[in-house]
């Protein structure tokens, strides 16, 4: 019974992170926020050209 | 979320930059990340639906925390669910000369922060110094760091040199005034300046370069405009004019590309 709950949250675990797109090699695509903090002017994919940077979507839970 | 901070401390000084997307309120990430976690890295908050919906499989579920990798051409080149620095350490490997890798001698301690902070030519000015101290050891670090310095600045250089054979100017123009900044009094500041000031002189990358600018204020309308029809016809038409003015560059493919898409 444990195995088989540790199995579905380990699927559902699975699934979710599947929704990401993989995008090796292509272009990151634009992104856009509604108010930003520690940044003079909003990033932009394209303002950032010439950089390598990461991009992480988080949340505060 | 303070692996973040620590990838800043690690890369930051060498040029990576560090960019969190939440769909969180902004109080709450002012408490929680700016506030308590001293986040020190650019989060952006209230997360646009189509930012997320370009990165998602349609009608599938995404896990937070998430991250992607972006090189210096805007293309994806690792990704995955943790933000460590774990996750990406070979690819950081590959894009950032590697760290001073030992203890350098105390009387070294000043040099070495010049280093970590990305002021790489005061480094190598103080190592220059340094090796020639009579003490064995001293010199002996001072030796390597000075080495660490030239290989991070022919590094860099490779990196610019790479971009301007492209003839990808925005991004060359980044890299050589960066070049100049942090690498001031070595060589290769001379060789960024040196370019810096054949790429002003060449109409073809000037073109280029106005292009992009152009370009950046369209895409800052684009964002602005949200769901307004009217708006989003006249950026469109702002794209297809500026396709036309500079046709044959790069930022007019780009162009192109969001007036079609």
């Amino acid at each position: 019974m444990v195995r088989t709950v540790v199995a579905a949250l380990l699927a559902a675990a699975t699934a979710h992170a599947a929704g990401w797109q993989e995008l090796d090699g292509a272009p990151c695509p634009e992104f856009a926020a509604g108010r930003w903090f520690n940044a003079d002017t909003p990033p932009t994919a394209a303002a950032l050209r010439g950089r390598v940077f990461l991009l992480a979507f988080i949340c505060d839970t | 979320m303070v692996y973040l901070n620590r990838l800043l401390d690690q890369y930051g000084p060498r040029g990576l930059r560090v960019v969190a997307l939440t769909f969180d309120e902004a109080s709450d990430i002012e408490r929680v990340f700016v506030k308590e976690l001293r986040a020190r890295f650019a989060i952006g908050c209230g997360m646009e639906p189509e930012t997320f919906t370009r990165f998602v499989r349609p009608n599938e579920v995404a896990a937070f925390p998430y991250s992607y990798l972006v090189d210096t051409e805007g293309k994806v080149v690792g990704h995955g669910e943790k933000v460590g620095e774990e996750l990406f350490a070979k690819a950081l490997e590959d894009f950032f000369d590697p760290a001073l890798g030992r203890e350098l001698h105390p009387a070294l301690a000043a040099a070495r922060a010049s280093y970590e902070k990305g002021e790489i030519g005061k480094a190598w000015a103080d190592a220059v110094k340094a090796e020639a101290d009579p003490d064995a050891a001293l010199a002996a670090d001072a030796k390597h760091l000075r080495a660490r310095c030239e290989a991070n600045a022919a590094f860099a250089r490779r990196q610019a040199e790479k971009r301007l054979a492209t003839k990808d100017y925005p991004a060359a123009m980044k890299l050589v005034d960066e070049l100049s900044r942090a690498y001031a009094g070595m060589e290769a500041a001379s060789w960024a300046a040196a370019k810096k000031r054949e790429i002003q002189a060449d109409p073809a990358a000037r073109r280029e370069l106005t292009a992009w600018q152009e370009l950046e204020k369209i895409i800052e309308r684009e964002k602005k405009a949200g769901g307004d029809r009217k708006k989003l016809e006249a950026v469109r038409k702002a794209y297809q004019a500026l396709v036309k003015k500079y046709h044959g560059t790069g930022a007019s493919v780009e162009a192109y590309k969001r007036s079609v898409g």
